[in-house]
């Protein structure tokens, strides 16, 4: 049995109206556990989309989407919610962290959430911030951050809880190449220490090479699905 | 818990937003405490004055008094009832009057007026007819020929104390009656019609030229305990026999206090206007503090956060915001009520002119106070009405953010 | 007209508007429900004091009164105006004046069977009153006429039921006549009026003038009530006549003097009014800075990339303005129709409150208030708003230019 099945998923924006889209038009996919995979795909191709409706954000028009035996669009407003909560770490573009809380209490937002003792989720933010290499502006607001450093610590919270599955729509594309490789390096590396399945999308082509296996959009479709040996 | 820490944030990052809808909440408590503190007690004082000026807290008389006020329908045994009377603890004191009608003259002047009986001590108990006094002597039961007289009346029939009236009228048996008076005291009520058209005389006088021993046309109680007026009502009325009636000030003063429920509707009308601005004010910021964080609460959807959650926190922030302005309003309102029902407020151009010349032409008891009432369960209700009106002006935003999904919510701009 | 740039802005200001339908809505919202409100109060309030003052005016001593000068304080029948056709005619040269009508009142004792009280006797001519006030129009039971051979009388609601007389009843009348003997007389009941002039209903019977004459022997008149085309003329016409009627002895009062509770009461209400909708507009100037400020600040970078391609920071002002005059002017055109529109209806059908009628009848209302309409409320509004727009848009565009629109542009989203 495959960790996430995605199969003939179909998205039809503002159906029957003037403005209709059909972003996605008939996705099929098989991801094994703890892969590390890569959607590109030029501007409007549907990647996001993709993300949205696997991270269980949206709704498809039709198809469904498994993960680990729970077909997840099946599920309700508020089961979809702790289903989240409890199964997947999100990482976007811009605009990540809640700016009211500090970098430490964003880490632990999702493992406070779920009820975890504060001794443990002090261990869990510790165990990442240094994995990440964040230690030194725990106690600070986002705001004082600069864009990469941002974006790890949204790593950092996006993995805390221990997700089966982190989605990441384009991280990369607010940083700079340095940072953007940097950031790079440190996912593929909690993909195998935390053993922790990745999705992302991403134009940047170096950004791509970085990826095991890489899927390609376009119009809707996939048109190519490699992996690197 | 931490939807709580986020709740407090974010309020202190907006402190000036926070601020200002603080404040507005808060006086909006404060007026509506003092407002309806001030016209409760307004009130209550008028409705006190009106009781007390005469007509009394409560009233016994002939059942068919009220209907055919002769004196055919009077209570021809008021031994029997007084008597009846010392043996309810609930009633405190009670004062037996007769009151007749008749033309008082002096050699330039006939002028009709009430003319009553009084049992001057009991009266002086019941009524503010002793307090009032302005000039000369109040009454006492052992007076014959002596009037205390209403001190306009006084003025029209151009007589001082000291000097001589006469008066007929007809007697209790119908008999034509009439003598002459001394004037031994003027009193000044601020009831205008009332100081400016009658007379008393003591009882036991009065039954002597007017023949009308152990008749009376009212007997006047006030009860221990006003609050419990309409029970001691029905207790007295169960005592008595049934030709007679009972009434408390409630019946007595009907039009008067109707008069002031209207004019509470009024004031309330006014600040429903205040409020629906103030609220919405609260509500507009309210709103514009979730529309600005659209994106992220579409984050905290996103990760796991459910709208139960996310209602919860902007909940907990309106909570917030409303404890705090409403226990800073409340005890603003609570100390200004409490301060203006020792110290009432004075307006003293009321004095004089205006509320004399109001007073007569509404025949109402004219106030130059205005005093506030000091009612703590009261308060706490108004408090907790203001605490409902600021969490109500969070489910607007409430309902639209929820709206969204967390994806629209993220790519809102 | 506008020029080119102007419509641009203008039309960019309403697309923005669009884009933020929901907190521009909740301005308008706010906006036209105070204006609904301001409108409301300030109308029925000022409708019930013009009907006050004019249920006074009318049926009691008219816009001017003229009356021996000390009969106000004295109400003694020796202060007549002894020649009340030099008077009368005077006033038929005055054109400011609409109609008169010569009366003579006077205090008397009324007695039915087993009861009797004070009474304001007043002598009147009912084809004088008639077209002077309209006063058959006041009649709520029986006839408007003394009968053929003057033996009738009107009396007061009140009055009839705390008597219990009906039509067709007697009544007995006694007073002082000029040499000061007691005179009475036996009338019968031919009308009940209503007037809501308290000191009628409650306390007036009105007789044949003739009549009274025979009776207590004025030849004069006590007063001689007029009424006026314009109510502000009274001035006018005071100065006029004092001079032409040249005596000492003869006052000329307006009602202002005369009701001087009444004036102030009208004047209280402006004041409140005025204070109310001051503090309501300062309120929602707060609501609409909120939203004024949020909605630049989000745009700064929009403003900025505007900037450096041309556009002065004085147009950009001017965007911002028009942009919160659509919200704030579409509120106060839905305010003012519907607030309007109200009025209208209450103006020409009144607002019904028979069931309180007899609570109303104490503050001197009928049970049906007629709303006033004045364009003075909606041209006084449009300022408000105006000014209220305006003010809050200072602020938002002071901080626009601190954040320097332009840098921003280069900065993070
Ligand atoms: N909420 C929406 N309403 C209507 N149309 C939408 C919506 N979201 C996406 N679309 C449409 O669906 C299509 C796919 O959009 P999507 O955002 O998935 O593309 P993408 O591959 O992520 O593009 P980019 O690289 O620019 O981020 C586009 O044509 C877009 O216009
Ligand atoms: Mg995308």
């Amino acid at each position: 049995m495959n960790f996430l099945t995605v199969r003939n998923v179909k998205k039809i924006f503002n159906e029957g109206s003037q403005s209709q889209s059909n972003a996605l038009m008939g996705i099929d996919l098989s991801i094994g556990k703890e892969e590390f995979i890569v959607i590109s795909g030029p501007s409007g191709s549907g990647k996001s989309t993709l993300l949205n409706i696997i991270g269980g954000l949206d709704t498809p028009s039709e198809g469904i989407v498994e993960l680990e035996g729970t077909v997840i669009t099946a599920l309700g407003e508020n089961d979809l919610a702790l289903f989240r909560r409890e199964n997947i770490g999100f990482v976007f573009q811009a605009y990540n962290l809640i700016p009211v809380l500090t970098v430490k209490e964003n880490i632990e937002y999702v493992m406070r959430l779920m009820g975890m003792p504060q001794s443990e989720c002090d261990a869990r933010v510790l165990e990442v911030a240094t994995e990440l290499d964040i230690n030194a502006y725990l106690n600070k607001l986002p705001d004082h951050l600069s864009g990469g450093q941002q974006q790890r610590v949204a790593v950092a919270r996006a993995v805390a809880s221990k997700p089966k599955l982190i989605l990441a729509d384009e991280p990369t594309a607010n940083l700079d190449t340095v940072n953007g490789e940097k950031l790079m390096e440190l996912m593929r590396r909690l993909n195998i220490e935390e053993k922790v399945t990745i999705i992302f999308s991403s134009h940047d082509p170096m950004v791509i090479e970085k990826a095991r296996r890489s899927i390609v959009l376009r119009d809707g479709k996939i048109i190519e699905d490699t992996v690197r040996s | 818990m931490i939807l709580f820490k986020m709740a407090l944030r974010e309020l202190l990052s907006h402190k000036k937003r926070s601020i200002v809808t603080l404040l507005l909440s808060a006086f909006s408590t404060a007026l509506f405490i003092f407002a309806n503190a001030l016209n409760n007690g307004t009130h209550n004082q008028m409705i006190r004055s009106s009781v007390e000026v005469y007509p009394g807290y409560m009233q016994i008389t002939n059942r068919a008094f009220e209907d055919n006020p002769n004196f055919d329908n009077l209570i021809f045994d008021a031994a029997k009832v007084t008597n009846t009377l010392q043996g309810i603890n609930e009633i405190k004191a009670h004062a037996v009057r007769f009151e007749a009608y008749a033309l008082y003259s002096t050699n330039e002047q006939s002028i009709g007026g009430m003319f009553t009986a009084i049992e001057p001590e009991k009266e002086g108990q019941i009524s503010r007819l002793k307090r009032s006094l302005v000039e000369g002597e109040y009454l006492t039961a052992t007076d014959t020929n002596a009037i205390y007289l209403g001190a306009e009346l006084a003025k029209r029939l151009k007589i001082g104390v000291g000097d001589t009236l006469s008066f007929i009228s007809t007697g209790a048996d119908y008999s034509f009656a009439a003598d002459n008076l001394v004037v031994k005291g003027l009193f000044k009520t601020k009831l205008y019609e009332f100081d400016n058209g009658s007379g008393f005389v003591n009882k036991g006088y009065f039954d002597e030229v007017m023949h009308s021993h152990n008749i009376a046309t009212h007997i006047i109680m006030s009860p221990t305990d006003i609050k419990q007026i309409d029970a001691v009502t029905q207790k007295v009325q169960k005592a008595l026999d049934e030709d007679l009636e009972v009434k408390n000030y409630k019946t007595i003063l009907e039009d008067l206090i109707l008069a002031l429920e209207i004019d509470t509707i009024f004031g309330y009308i006014t600040l429903g206007i205040f409020f629906i601005v103030i609220f919405f004010v609260i509500g507009i910021f309210a709103f514009l503090s979730v529309y600005a964080r659209i994106r992220q609460i579409g984050v905290l959807r996103a990760i796991g956060t459910t709208p139960k959650q996310v209602m919860g926190m902007l909940l907990i922030e309106a909570l917030v915001l409303g404890v705090l302005s409403v226990g800073l309003g409340g005890a603003a309102g609570a100390y200004a009520s409490s301060h203006y029902e020792k110290y009432p407020i004075e307006i003293t151009s009321l004095v004089d002119v205006d509320a004399q010349e109001y007073a007569k032409q509404y025949n109402m008891v004219a106030e130059a106070t205005f005093p506030a009432e000091f009612n703590p369960p009261r308060i706490m209700m108004d408090m907790l009405i203001m605490m409902l009106l600021n969490l109500m002006t969070v489910f607007y935003p409430i309902v639209l953010v929820n709206r969204f999904t967390p994806t629209e919510a993220i790519r809102y701009v | 007209m506008f020029s080119h740039t102007e419509m641009l802005y203008f039309k960019m200001a309403l697309l923005h508007i669009v884009r933020r339908k929901g907190r521009a809505a909740l301005i308008s919202i706010m906006i036209a429900i105070s204006m609904i409100g301001l409108l409301l109060m300030e109308g029925m309030y000022e409708g019930m004091m013009v009907q006050i003052t004019q249920n006074s005016i009318k049926t009691g001593s008219g816009t001017v009164s003229i009356q021996h000068k000390m009969f106000r304080s004295d109400n003694n029948i020796k202060y007549t105006i002894a020649n009340p056709h030099k008077i009368t005619a005077l006033l038929d040269s005055q054109k400011e004046v609409q109609s008169h009508v010569t009366r003579i009142s006077q205090r008397a004792l009324i007695a039915t069977a087993g009861y009797s009280q004070g009474v304001n006797v007043t002598g009147i001519d009912l084809e004088q009153e008639s077209s002077h006030a309209k006063l058959e129009n006041f009649i709520i039971k029986g006839n408007y006429t003394f009968d053929k051979n003057g033996r009738g009388a009107l009396i007061g609601y009140r009055l009839a039921k705390k008597l219990k007389v009906g039509i067709g009843k007697k009544v007995i009348v006694t007073m002082q006549d000029t040499n000061n003997e007691v005179v009475s007389v036996a009338l019968k009941i031919t009308g009940i009026l209503k007037t809501n002039n308290m000191a009628i209903d409650s306390n007036g019977l009105l007789m044949d003038i003739e009549r009274l004459r025979s009776l207590n022997g004025i030849q004069g008149a006590t007063e001689i009530s007029i009424l006026l085309h314009e109510q502000n003329d009274d001035t006018k016409l005071i100065a006029s006549l004092v001079p032409k009627i040249n005596d000492q002895n003869i006052a000329v009062y307006s009602y202002k003097e005369l009701y001087p509770s009444l004036h102030e009461g009208e004047a209280m209400m402006q004041t409140y009014s005025r204070i109310s909708s001051t503090f309501i507009f300062i309120v929602a100037t707060l609501g609409i800075f909120g939203v004024v400020l949020v909605s630049v600040l989000e745009r700064v970078r929009e403003f900025g990339i505007m900037m450096a391609i041309g556009t002065q920071f004085r147009d950009i002002a001017r965007l911002i303005i028009y942009e919160s005059l659509v919200i704030t002017m579409s509120g106060y055109i839905v305010g003012a129709l519907l607030g309007g529109g109200l009025l209208w209806y209450f103006k020409e059908f009144g607002l019904d409150l028979s069931g309180l009628s007899d609570a109303f009848a104490i503050f001197g209302m009928d049970s049906s208030i007629h709303a006033i309409l004045k364009l003075e409320y909606f041209t006084s509004a449009f300022i408000s708003v105006l000014v209220a727009t305006l003010a809050a848009t200072v602020i938002p565009i002071r901080t626009l230019k601190q954040r320097n629109p332009i840098q921003s542009i280069s900065e993070q989203p």
